[in-house]
This record gives structure tokens, sequence and C-alpha cells, in this order.
């Protein structure tokens, strides 16, 4: 599919992407390194570790990367995963409400045929 | 458009520091700002400290992440706080927590950008303000003027001179050095009053000068000005305009100005270097004709090559550099003519450079005061060499050696080359002397002394370039000598000019006449030799019989020509 074909696939903001990014190669570029990068491992390991510190700062990440990428499921799952998390002592299981969209939105950009 | 273009330029070569523990946040952001803005960019607390410290001059403004490994951006923020060059930097903090904003306030942070990011044109509109509001703002704070003359200090000079290259970066520009000499003497003379006014009349019309050109002016010791500015494609206009304006304050007869000017100076080159050029060159400047000298490479690598001879002379001396040459002299009244004497010639074997004629280092060496030391070494290896000739060949060669017109002031002179000659056995009369003519114009007494005492022990006096400056025939009427050595310039001008001939005659006949021996140098050609011959000189050398030969090959010629002579 095409860069606006996957936006419409995930619910991301096709149109505010374009506007901040400027081009499509500019954009498959970054949701590459979105695609390569840990963020999903580094979730995951920290519920594994009950780390509610690192679960709250890797969600906080993953809320600025999303919004830049205009990848707005995440984004607002992520703000509010980052808000329940905000200085508490535990609960980092909440940070498998993301889990789905990640996936979806990894094996999305996979499909972007340009990639 | 032309100009828009330039215009857009100027403004391009700022730096920014990204500091974002996320790469594709931080991707996003150089990608508004890489045209025009050099991009640095660092990923931790940690290191954002490090870039900032390890490019503290270059660095524009700080894009700050507060959420980072190690440190956060609330250290970065409390360090900036405390270190007072860091704080020169402006930071501006990206983040989405608005609750945190009253706490970086209050760490100095100077604005806000929302994350995410919202519209690009914006924030680069942002940065670009915060940049310029600290320019000026630091440009304020940080003027240290001269009160007398109300131009920029040094250190202000020298940082305006970067900003300046920074803001222009395609513009060319000149280092400018500016001497009223002999300053203090107007203090002396008109008293400090008169003298500050002068000094605040010439700040001032510098002033107006670079301010028209859009450059600046800085104030370093009376009477000394710098000067860095678009470049000036009219020098001669600029020192004109000067010199008027100063001979309107002063007498011109009492002061003098010299200029140095470094055009079109690089802008990587190190502005201590840029400032040290005009300043050597306004002070190389001598005399009262030449008012202004341009920097131009040739003179930069005569005088670097200059300092390393200098800086290389004394180790040279010790591991025997300086190697001694020998150009034969020939008598040629006889039947046959006969290699009689040679002429001591040092050259340097320079490790780097290789062979070096006299008449690179010579002068150098009379201006610092080394020629006394390389002469020296010369009296004592020409005499060891002598020696050595003596065992070899059964006799002592005459051989003559330079004395230089310094070494006439040195009081200990003729003891050093008694030392010489007689440590090594060799008859005062095979050891000549060769002192020039025009050292005589200049200190007749002194010379008059040393050669009548010389004499007296038995040496041999020769005057040197007789004829090359003006040549007075004083020179043989007063002076006491036994060979008289008449330019080389003569035989080249021999070609040129037949009156010439005559004079060699004439001075030819006027040895003959006074029983002194006649040598000619610079003996070229058959046609110099046989004229000579047949006018009754003593002597020739040059090259038409041969060059100055190393030791060696003088060696085996000498060993030769006395073969044939036996």
């Amino acid at each position: 599919m095409s860069v606006k074909e996957f936006y419409a696939a995930i619910g991301g903001d096709y149109d505010r992407a374009l506007q901040m990014l400027m081009n499509d190669v500019f954009i498959i570029k970054l949701l590459k390194k979105f695609a390569e990068g840990t963020y999903y491992d580094e979730l995951k390991k920290a519920r594994e570790d009950e780390d509610i510190t690192h679960t709250f700062a890797i969600t906080h990440t993953l809320k600025g990367v999303a919004g830049n990428l205009s990848l707005s499921p995440i984004y607002e799952k992520a703000s509010a995963i980052c808000e329940a998390t905000r200085n508490k002592k535990d609960g980092v299981d909440v940070s498998r409400e993301m889990d789905d969209l990640i996936e979806t939105t990894l094996s999305a950009i996979k499909k972007i045929k340009e990639l | 458009m032309e100009s828009n273009k330039r215009e857009k330029e100027i403004q391009s070569r700022r730096t920014l520091l990204i500091a974002d523990d996320d790469e594709i946040s931080g991707d996003i952001l150089a990608s508004f700002f890489e045209k025009d803005y050099d991009i640095l960019r660092a990923y931790t607390g940690r290191e954002t400290l490090q870039v900032i410290s390890s490019h503290i001059e270059t660095i524009d403004l700080v894009l700050l992440d507060i959420y980072m490994p190690d440190l956060d951006g609330f250290h970065v923020l409390k360090e900036r706080q405390e270190n007072p060059e860091i704080k020169k930097i402006p930071v501006i903090v990206m983040t989405g927590e608005v609750d945190i904003e009253h706490e970086c306030f209050k760490l100095g942070v100077n604005d806000f950008i929302k994350k995410p990011f919202e519209d690009p044109e914006i924030i680069v509109a942002r940065v670009e303000r915060m940049i310029e509001l600290y320019e000026d703002r630091s440009i304020i704070k940080e003027v240290k003027i001269d009160h007398l003359t109300n131009l920029y200090s040094f250190e202000f000079f020298k940082k305006f001179c970067l900003q300046f290259d920074a803001a222009y970066p395609n513009i060319k520009k000149d280092m400018i050095s500016v001497n009223v000499t002999r300053f203090r003497l107007i203090n002396e003379l008109y008293g400090k009053e008169f003298a500050d006014d002068v000094l605040r009349n010439i700040a001032e019309y510098l002033k107006g000068y670079v301010n028209e050109h859009k450059g600046f002016a800085y104030h370093h010791g009376t009477g000394r000005f710098l000067l860095y500015c678009p470049h000036i494609e009219n020098d001669d206009l600029f020192v004109k305009g000067l010199l008027a304006h100063l001979e309107k304050l002063i007498n011109p007869s009492s002061v003098h100005l010299h200029v140095g000017i470094c055009p079109n100076v690089d802008p990587s080159l190190d502005k201590d270097i840029a400032i040290g050029r005009a300043v050597n060159l306004s002070e190389r400047i001598q005399g009262d004709s030449e008012i202004y000298c341009i920097f131009d490479e040739e003179i930069e690598k005569k005088s670097v090559f200059e300092e390393e001879l200098i800086n290389g002379f004394k180790e040279a001396l010790k591991s025997h550099q300086f190697k001694v040459f020998y150009q034969p002299k020939y008598k040629i009244q006889g039947p046959k003519n006969i290699l009689s004497s040679a002429e001591a010639l040092v050259r340097w074997e320079h490790p780097k450079y290789g062979m070096i004629s006299p008449g690179v280092f010579i002068p150098l060496f009379e201006t610092n005061g080394f020629i006394q030391a390389l002469d020296s070494y010369v009296f004592e290896e020409v005499a060891k060499q002598q020696a050595r000739w003596k065992e070899e060949l059964g006799f002592y060669l005459p051989v003559s050696v330079n004395v230089s017109r310094v070494d006439v002031h040195n009081p200990n002179l003729e003891k050093e080359i008694l030392e010489a000659v007689d440590s090594c056995g060799v008859p005062h009369d095979k050891y000549y002397l060769e002192i020039t003519e025009s050292a005589y114009s200049q200190d007749k007494q002194e010379i008059l002394d040393l050669v009548n005492s010389l004499r007296e022990k038995g040496f041999f006096i020769e005057v040197d370039d007789f004829g090359s400056g003006y040549s007075s025939l004083n020179v043989i009427s007063e002076l006491p000598f036994d060979v008289l050595k008449i330019d080389m310039v003569f035989m080249k001008k021999i070609d040129e000019h037949p009156m010439n001939k005559d004079i060699v005659k004439m001075v030819l006949a006027l040895c003959k006449r006074f029983g002194v021996t006649s040598v000619v140098e610079g003996v070229e050609t058959e046609e110099h030799y046989r004229f000579l011959k047949e006018n009754g000189c003593d002597v020739v050398q040059g090259y038409y019989f041969s060059r100055p030969l190393p030791l060696k090959d003088f060696t085996e010629l000498l060993k030769k020509e006395t073969q044939d002579e036996r």
C-alpha cells in the first residue's frame, strides 16, 4: 500500500504527517526507523521487570514519536498510559493496552510498497 | 533576487544543538533546520553537556528534551545555571508536559516548543528570534569599551571577528593594523592631554571609516589600532585618507603612519594569527617613505622560512651543517695561470632545505647578530683546513675569509682570529681577511684601528667588493691594505658599457702604482679573462676558472694543479 493508505489503515493523520515531514520519502524513512526501533521490546521488558519508571519513560518516548509521526492511535494511547503511570509505584500492566496497536502498526509499515 | 539569495546565505551558518534521546524526533527537528543551520546532535544529558563544552564558541542555541537517559534535561539546565559560558547560549525546551514549564523557567529556559511538534515554520521562527535576541544581548552585555577611544576591547574584538565571519560568511574581509609610530613622542612634546585628544581623534576617524564599511576597530596600546572590515579595494585611498587626517591633527614630521594589511583573511584562520600577521606587517615597515604593506603568501613564507633558519642556527653550528666551500683564485700574469689562493665561502647544508646560499642567510644573521658566531666558526674551520693541507701537500695555501661589517663591532674579533689561526700554527701571512669597502665607509675609525692592528701582526687585508657601492678613491688612499678586490659588477657591466673597461683599467693601474695586489671577481668569460690579463690584473676569481667547490673537490683540484706545478 501507499503511505497514504498506510495512514488510513492504522487510523493515523496523513495530512498532518505530510505537513510536518514534507514528503513520503522522509515519512517512509522515519517509519522504517520506528519499525526497527526497540520501543516495543523495551516496553515489554519493562513490564516483565515490573519497572514502572521505565514503563513511564518508554511510553513517554512513544508518545513523542507517535505524535510526531502522526500515528494518532498510538499517540493517544501512550498519552493515556503516561498519565496512568506517572509517579506511580506499580501498575505496569496498563501498558498492555498498547500492544495490539503497536503490532498492527508495525505489520502495516511492512506493507508499504516503497519500503 | 541575487541580493535576497545572499541575505539568505548570510543567515545560514548558525549552529543548533538538538538534544533528544529519541532519534526520530531529532531527525524531524533537524529536517526543519538543516537547510540553513549546522546541526549537532546529542542523545543523553551527559552527551549534551559534552557537546556544549566542546562547541561552546559555535553553538547558537540548544533545543533540549527533558526526559533523557543518564542525566535528564533538568540536570543540563542546572549545569548551565552554574556555568556563565554555557549560560550565554539560549535554550529552548521541547516538551509535551505543561506542568514542567514553571520549573524550567526557574532554571533559566528561554522558551518552549510543544511536543508533538506543530507548525514547523513557527518552530523555525521562534528559534531564529531567540538567537537574534541573544546575539544582541550578549553583545550589549559583553562590550568592554576602551574608555579613551570608545573602541572595542581586544577580547571583544576577537569575538566580534568570529561573529562577523559567521554572519557574513561570503564577504571578503581584511585585518588591518594601524600604528602611529613614535606616539610617545607626542606625549612628551605636547603633554598627555593633547596626545589623548589625538588618539581619540584618530579613533573617531577609524570608527567612522569602519562603520561606513560595516567593520569595527580596536585600540590596542598607545597609537596602535586593529580593524576588521569588509575587503578594501583601494588600500592606497584608505591609507592616504588616514594620513591626511593625521596631518591635520599633528605635525606630520613628529610621527609616522605604518599600516599592515592582510587582505581577504581566510575565515578558518585563527584570529590570533591573522592579527599577528597584520601587526607584524605594520611593524616591519621601517623608515619614513613606506607607509603600508600588504600581506601576501610570499612574505609569510619568507618570514616562516627565516624563523626556521634562525631557530635552527645553533644546532646547525653544533652539528657542522655549515660547510666551507673554496673558490680558487688564479695568478694570471705568469706564463701559466697558477692556483695561488682561495676564498672561503660558507654554505648551509640544511636538513630540510638542502644547500642554502649565503646570500640567503648572511643578511639575516647580520641583522640578528648570529653572524659573529658563524664567522668565528669559519675562521676556525679554515685555519684547521690550512693546517691539514700543509700536512697532506706540504704547503700552506693562502685563504681569504670574510669579515662581516657587523664583526667590526665585536671587541673580541682580533682575539678570535688570532686564536683560530695560532692554534693551528698557520702563518699570519697565509691568512687573508676580506673587509668590504662599504664597511669602511660606515665605521672608518674602527676599521682603521682593526686593519692596522691586524696588519702589524702580519695578516693580509683585502678590500672586498670594491666598486659595488658608492666607491670612493679615498679608500685606496686612506686605508692600509694589501689586496684590492674589484667587484664582479664591473665585469658584468663591461659587456654593457665600454666605459666600464676604462674604469677597470684605471683601478688596475692604481693598484700597480700603490703596490697592492689586484684581484677581479666574477670573471666568467674568456673575453673577461683576456682583457684583465692584458691590463695587468694580478689575480682573478670566477666561474671561468671554477665555481666555489666543496672541500673534497677543491682538495682534488689543488692536488692536481700543484702536481702539475712540480
